[in-house]
This record gives structure tokens, C-alpha cells and sequence, in this order.
């Protein structure tokens, strides 16, 4: 059975966003969650920055300071080699996590 | 996990919780500066997310509400609510066994020496002069008013001033007053204070400008009512009188002062009329025709029913939304991530 819990969720989320905009910073990616769900999803920078660190910990995301259009420092993430990887797995269990949900529901 | 990789993650947490609260600074720097600049946009991204029906109800209160609004300055400007202290102003009106009667020229002068209760008492009545305008000479309507009359009514001049005192004394009868329209038709010289207006043949001095608006509708010319010593006996004249009361005094009390003066007059055989009575009314009551106050009031009456047809309206669609589920009236459910 898939590995699948609310916090897969958010890194799947986060690793699609940096997979589609490539560096991005944390206040990037929030904004990118946001739009690309019609608002209809938000992430909690308490949450996310954890989460963030807990990925580049596993090696999935790179990290670099650098400074934004505004001239404010700011840590940019990029997916690595791993990421896309887990990305992959990741797409997969949420479609399983989907999937049985679904399937659950119309049981009911 | 073993001890010593415990010892060191100690270490890294605190070089990683470094590190989140350097990032957190810097993420809430960049949303602070977001929500300066798009203030514009999230106003409008609210007033978007107003429910339709809120609209709606907004709506229908905003026209039922501005009609009535409309209606209601409508019928105050056509009752005088242009004048300062409208309420103070009132019309002396005279009647015989219940009939209109006339206000003489006797009648006012004597109203005006022994009445108490006026800070000021005008009598105006009409006639007509030959002028020579640009279009060649024709007949203007004038009015013939006390001086004073503009200054108790508070009428603003675009130029010149009201008559003064001596302006109604027989040797300095021979001055005007032109509506703001007139001084226009007669080539809006700014200058015409001073000058001189053939009038039925004799020269008259223009002294003051009446501001645009509602004179416009009255009399084209205005001159002094003057009065000599003859006019005292004379019963013939078809005078207007309006008042306007002292600070605080009731309409009730003015009738009161005006009766006790009627009666002395009626005593002493000044005026042999019998059954004879002034009536002290406010002006709005006076200066609208019935059947234009008719009209006034049924149009607040229309308008006050389209206000209750909105609120009915929205009580209908709130009962409907109220039905059809709450969820409709929520914003989008958002779905926090943990």
C-alpha cells in the first residue's frame, strides 16, 4: 500500500510547483499553491519551511541564498536529481491515495 | 538512532531553526510588501466576492432610497427650503365670511406699526413695465416689493445689493432690481450697477443683481412698493404679505398678536368689513398651489411604495437563499494544509 498522508500532500505539491517553475523561493511557492488552486488550497508558512528543510534534508531540493527582483535576501529551492524521482512516486501514491478514497466514498 | 547522531542533529536543529527564522523574516518582509501594493486589487477581489444576492439587496435599497431622497429635496426646493430659516417665514392672509380678501395698502402699513411678533413684514403685488430689451421693447412682469423684501427672505445678489430705506421714499423711487435671467437677456454687462433702464420712458438705476435660480421663475424686474400718504385710506390694493417671525415664536402666538390687531382695527371702523380674518400660515403651506402639493405628495407616496416593494424584495430573496442552503452565502471553502 502507498504511503499517503496529508503531509505527503504538501511535498508532493511543493516538489510539482519547483518542478514547473523551476528556483523558486518559499513565499514563491506559497504564492504559485495558491493561484495555480484558485485559492482553493493554502499553505502555512509554519508548515512549509519545515517541510522544506525535512526535503532538502532527504536530498529531493537544493537550496540557495540569493537575492530577489527586490534586492531582499531570500533561500531559493530547485528540485535535484532525487526530487524528480520522488516526484514521480509521489504523483503515483496520490493517485492511488485518490483513487481509494473515491472509492470509498461511493461505497458509502 | 545512536547517541552521537542525536548530539549532532541537536547542533543542526539549531543552525536549521537559524536558518527557518532567517526565511520566515524574509517571507513575511515579502508578503507585507505584496498587501501594500496590492491594496487596489484586494478591495476589488472583495467587492468580487460580495454574493450576488448581497448586491442585489444593496441595489434595490440604493434606488428605493435615492427616489425617495429625490422626491423628497424636489418638494422641499419648491417649498422654499432655499430660504435660511424657512420655518420663521410666514403669510399673512386676509379673509371675508371665508373668502379671499385682499390685503390693502392701510391693512399692511398698519399690521406693520403695531404687531409685535415680526422681525420684518413685507408686502409685495405686481405690475408690468415697458422695457427696451436686445429684441426690441416689450412687456416685463415686475414685482413691487417693500425694501427690505430680498434681505427678510435671504436672496443672494449676483451683483449690487436689496434696496435700502430710501430707495422706497418718492424721491428716490426710480431704482431696479433684475432677475439674474433678465440682467442676462439684456446682454449680462457686469457693470450694470449704476446704470439706467428706460422704463415705461423714465430712467431707473439698476442697484442689484438677484442670483440665478429660483427668481428666475418670478418677475423679470423688481421695484420699490412705495407708498404715499394717500395710500392709507385706500382699500383697493391686492397686496401679498409675508413675515418672518422673531426667533422662538409659534405660528399659535403670531395668530394671537395679529387677531388683537384685527380687532382694534375692526373697532375703530378702519375697516367696516364684517367677519373679517388674517390668518397667519406658513409659508410652504402658502406658496404651493393645492393641486402642486397633490402631485408632491403623491409622488413621495409612489416613490415610498418602491421602497417597500425593495424591501419585500430582498425579504423574498433572503427566504429563498435562506432555503436553497446557507452554503450559498459562504465564501469558498479553503482547505488549510498541515
Amino acid at each position: 500500500m502507498a504511503k499517503n498522508d496529508l503531509q505527503g500532500t504538501l511535498d508532493l505539491l511543493v516538489l510539482k510547483t519547483l518542478s514547473q517553475m523551476g528556483s523558486l523561493h518559499g513565499y514563491g511557492i506559497v504564492l504559485h499553491i495558491q493561484r495555480a488552486s484558485d485559492s482553493l488550497l493554502s499553505v502555512e508558512e509554519g508548515s512549509l519551511y519545515p517541510a522544506l528543510h525535512r526535503m532538502e534534508q532527504n536530498g529531493w531540493i537544493g537550496s540557495e541564498w540569493a537575492l530577489t527582483e527586490t534586492n531582499r535576501k531570500a533561500k531559493y529551492y530547485k528540485l535535484t536529481g532525487a526530487g524528480r524521482k520522488q516526484l514521480q512516486e509521489a504523483e503515483k501514491n496520490f493517485e492511488y491515495l485518490v483513487k481509494g478514497v473515491r472509492a470509498i466514498l461511493r461505497y458509502a | 538512532m545512536s547517541l552521537i547522531r542525536r548530539i549532532s542533529n541537536l547542533f543542526a536543529r539549531s543552525k536549521v531553526g537559524q536558518e527557518i527564522d532567517a526565511e520566515l523574516e524574509s517571507h513575511l518582509a515579502m508578503s507585507d510588501m505584496a498587501n501594500q501594493d496590492g491594496v487596489l486589487d484586494r478591495a476589488l477581489e472583495a467587492l468580487r466576492k460580495i454574493p450576488r444576492a448581497i448586491l442585489v439587496v444593496l441595489v434595490a435599497f440604493a434606488l428605493g432610497l435615492g427616489a425617495n431622497t429625490a422626491i423628497f429635496t424636489l418638494g422641499y426646493s419648491q417649498s422654499l427650503g432655499l430660504y435660511p430659516h424657512p420655518d420663521e417665514l410666514v403669510v399673512l392672509r386676509s379673509e371675508v365670511q371665508g373668502h379671499d380678501g385682499g390685503v390693502s395698502t392701510g391693512d399692511f402699513i398698519r399690521w406693520r406699526e403695531q404687531t409685535t411678533v415680526f422681525q420684518d413684514l413685507h408686502a409685495s403685488t405686481e405690475g408690468a413695465f415697458r422695457i427696451a430689451t436686445q429684441d426690441g421693447p416689450e412687456y416685463v412682469a415686475a414685482s413691487l416689493v417693500t425694501t427690505g423684501f430680498y434681505r427678510m427672505m435671504g436672496d443672494r445678489f449676483s451683483l449690487g445689493y436689496d434696496f435700502i430705506s430710501e430707495d422706497g421714499t418718492p424721491a428716490r423711487h426710480r431704482v431696479v432690481i433684475l432677475a439674474h435671467s433678465m440682467w442676462k437677456r439684456l446682454g449680462a454687462d457686469p457693470a450694470i450697477i449704476g446704470s439706467t433702464l428706460l422704463m415705461d420712458g423714465e430712467p431707473y438705476t439698476v442697484v442689484g443683481v438677484l442670483a440665478p435660480g429660483l427668481r428666475d421663475r418670478g418677475a423679470p424686474v423688481t421695484v420699490p412698493l412705495v407708498f404715499t400718504p394717500e395710500h392709507l385710506n385706500q382699500h383697493d390694493q391686492q397686496m401679498n404679505v409675508i413675515g418672518r417671525l422673531k426667533p422662538g415664536v409659534r405660528i399659535r402666538e403670531a395668530q394671537a398678536d395679529v387677531n388683537a390687531v384685527v380687532a382694534r382695527m375692526t373697532q375703530s371702523a378702519l375697516n367696516s368689513n364684517q367677519g373679517w380674518r388674517v390668518s397667519v400660515e406658513p409659508i410652504e403651506a402658502a406658496s404651493l398651489p393645492n393641486d402642486r402639493k397633490l402631485v408632491l405628495w403623491l409622488m413621495l407616496g409612489v416613490v415610498a411604495f418602491v421602497l417597500l416593494i425593495a424591501c419585500v424584495s430582498v425579504a423574498n430573496l433572503l427566504r429563498l437563499r435562506s432555503e436553497a442552503g446557507y452554503r450559498h452565502l459562504l465564501p469558498n471553502a479553503r482547505f488549510p494544509l498541515e
